[in-house]
């Protein structure tokens, strides 16, 4: 059965050592769909491959 | 409430001493800060001692600093010695006191300004509201009724409100702009690495700034030049070269917010409207680095405290924790595309404007805005405007107009890298002119009702 982008985060997170208690799920699962909206606007954009990785830009 | 070159040379003149400066401050701040809200503690006898300590400088002839005689306060996340960080968290109210001052805090104090308090914030400098579940909510001075704006809503109040003629503040994704313009005072997120950020309790480190907020925008250049780390800015001479920004800026802003930054264009000679690319793309970047940063920041806390955060905060948190490496790698590197881009959009221009909210403060008791027609949350969304040019890490300087209903609004000037001096410059212009300008609240309109 296909699982939702929410349930797979939080199954990586289980994975991952982090524990999400069921009384908090709700309000996780409403901002990863937020999360979501943003990754998929990000994710869709071809980046030329000489844009490389730098976490600390300064222009 | 006069501006701090007024304050600084009233006192140094004589014309007032610097106890009396601080009694009146503190005054003002036990009479109004019970319906607004903005500070969170007050250093009451800390401030008088000092500012008596100055008074005895002053009959002896001894060198002042150029803030001397002049108070101030700093939102809730900057490091005082012997004082517990808070950053607006009850969670750390039993945290260990700092060590030192933060960097900002420290050359503030070194020019002689006199620290009289904390102020409110969003917990962890996560929202853009000022509705804080431990501290409680910052009214809007213009409006009680209304919000104030975040994180460093305590820090824009008081200056509305005349309490203080400066504070400091930090800005991630629009934390000092959108205040600003709410409440209808100037705010300053300067570029990235031209104020030290040291001592200042981190949201996400790679976009977070530390700036401050004042009275009149004659105060700037005196105020940057405390603040600013060696060989940050360089002072430019010409007439700067004006844009507006259009596409993603024009929409969703309310009609006499889209007349004033006409207006301020026209002064400032604007050269027609810059599009800059992908703005929307950039700022679902920056709410994703924002996310990440920030989540795998509190992770520790929230696997062994999370019942100590706000709801709210926690769970945004947890959510931004998980995000996946790939969306935070593709967003950095957009981040440096999107910063090639906008230096190729702006071309010779110098300073673009643009809208730093939608309009004036949404109410307290309905905290949304409009966008492409829909209500959404205020809290997440006032960031509309100020998130994408966050990406950028340019300077930019908020400076507040006057809506038609007496609310305030504002627009953001946007300098390149270094560009600081330029932008006080043009607000200064414009200050002079009446086209912007921090109107005065009246003492009778602050009820302590709401409190």
């Amino acid at each position: 059965m296909m699982q939702s982008p929410s349930d797979i985060m939080l199954a990586l997170a289980e994975f991952s050592g982090i524990e999400i208690p069921a009384a908090y799920r709700p309000g996780v699962i409403g901002n990863l769909a937020l999360i979501q909206a943003h990754m998929q606007q990000v994710m869709a954009f071809p980046i030329p491959e000489d844009i490389a990785f730098a976490c600390e830009d300064r222009p | 409430m006069s501006g701090v070159l007024h304050g600084a040379a009233a006192f140094r003149s004589g014309a007032i001493s610097a106890t009396a400066a601080v009694a009146e401050t503190l005054d003002r701040i036990s009479r109004l800060d019970a319906g607004l809200g903005c500070f969170t503690r007050l250093f009451a006898r800390q401030a008088l001692d000092e500012a008596q300590v100055q008074d005895r400088a002053r009959a002896q002839g001894r060198r002042l600093g150029p803030l001397a005689g002049v108070a101030f306060a700093v939102k809730d996340l900057f490091d005082l010695a012997g004082v517990t960080t808070t950053a607006g968290a009850a969670s750390r109210l039993d945290a260990p006191p700092a060590a030192r001052d933060a960097d900002a805090v420290a050359r503030m104090r070194a020019a002689g300004a006199i620290l009289v308090g904390t102020l409110n914030m969003d917990e962890f400098a996560y929202g853009f509201v000022t509705r804080n579940a431990h501290f409680g909510t910052t009214r809007n001075p213009r409006d009680q009724a209304r919000l104030a704006g975040g994180s460093s809503g305590g820090s824009a109040a008081a200056v509305a409100a005349g309490m203080l003629p400066v504070t400091l503040g930090s800005d991630t994704n629009g934390s000092i702009r959108i205040p600003a313009a709410l409440c209808g005072v100037y705010g300053l997120r300067p570029g990235r690495g031209a104020v030290s950020v040291r001592g200042c309790f981190p949201l996400a480190p790679s976009l977070d700034t530390v700036g401050y907020f004042a009275a009149t925008a004659q105060d700037f250049p005196l105020l940057f030049g405390t603040l600013k780390d060696d060989g940050a800015s360089n002072p430019v001479m010409e007439t700067p070269r004006v844009a507006t920004l259009g596409g993603w800026f024009a929409r969703n802003v309310t009609p006499d917010l889209q007349v004033a930054i006409g207006r301020i264009g026209e002064r400032l000679g604007a050269r027609g409207t810059i599009e800059l690319p992908e703005v929307e793309r950039a700022r679902s970047a920056a709410f994703l680095i924002t996310a990440a940063e920030a989540g795998n920041l509190h992770l520790p806390a929230l696997r062994t405290r999370a019942g100590a955060f706000d709801p709210e905060t926690r769970d945004r948190f947890l959510a931004g924790a998980l995000i996946p490496a790939a969306a935070i790698l593709q967003a950095q590197r957009f981040r440096r595309w999107f910063i090639a881009r906008t230096f190729e959009a702006m071309g010779d221009h110098d300073i673009l404007l643009a809208p730093a909210a939608p309009g004036v403060a949404p109410r307290i008791d309905d905290p949304v805005i409009q966008v492409g027609g829909r209500s959404v949350s205020a809290r997440v969304q006032l960031g509309l405007f100020t998130q994408p040019v966050s990406l950028l890490g340019f300077p930019v300087l908020t400076v507040p107009v006057a809506a038609a209903s007496g609310l305030s609004m504002g627009v953001q000037l946007i300098a390149k890298p270094g560009g600081e001096a330029l932008l006080f410059r043009a607000a200064q212009a414009l200050e002079e002119d009446g086209l912007v300008g921090m109107a005065p609240v009246q003492d009778r309109d602050v009820h302590t009702a709401f409190a």
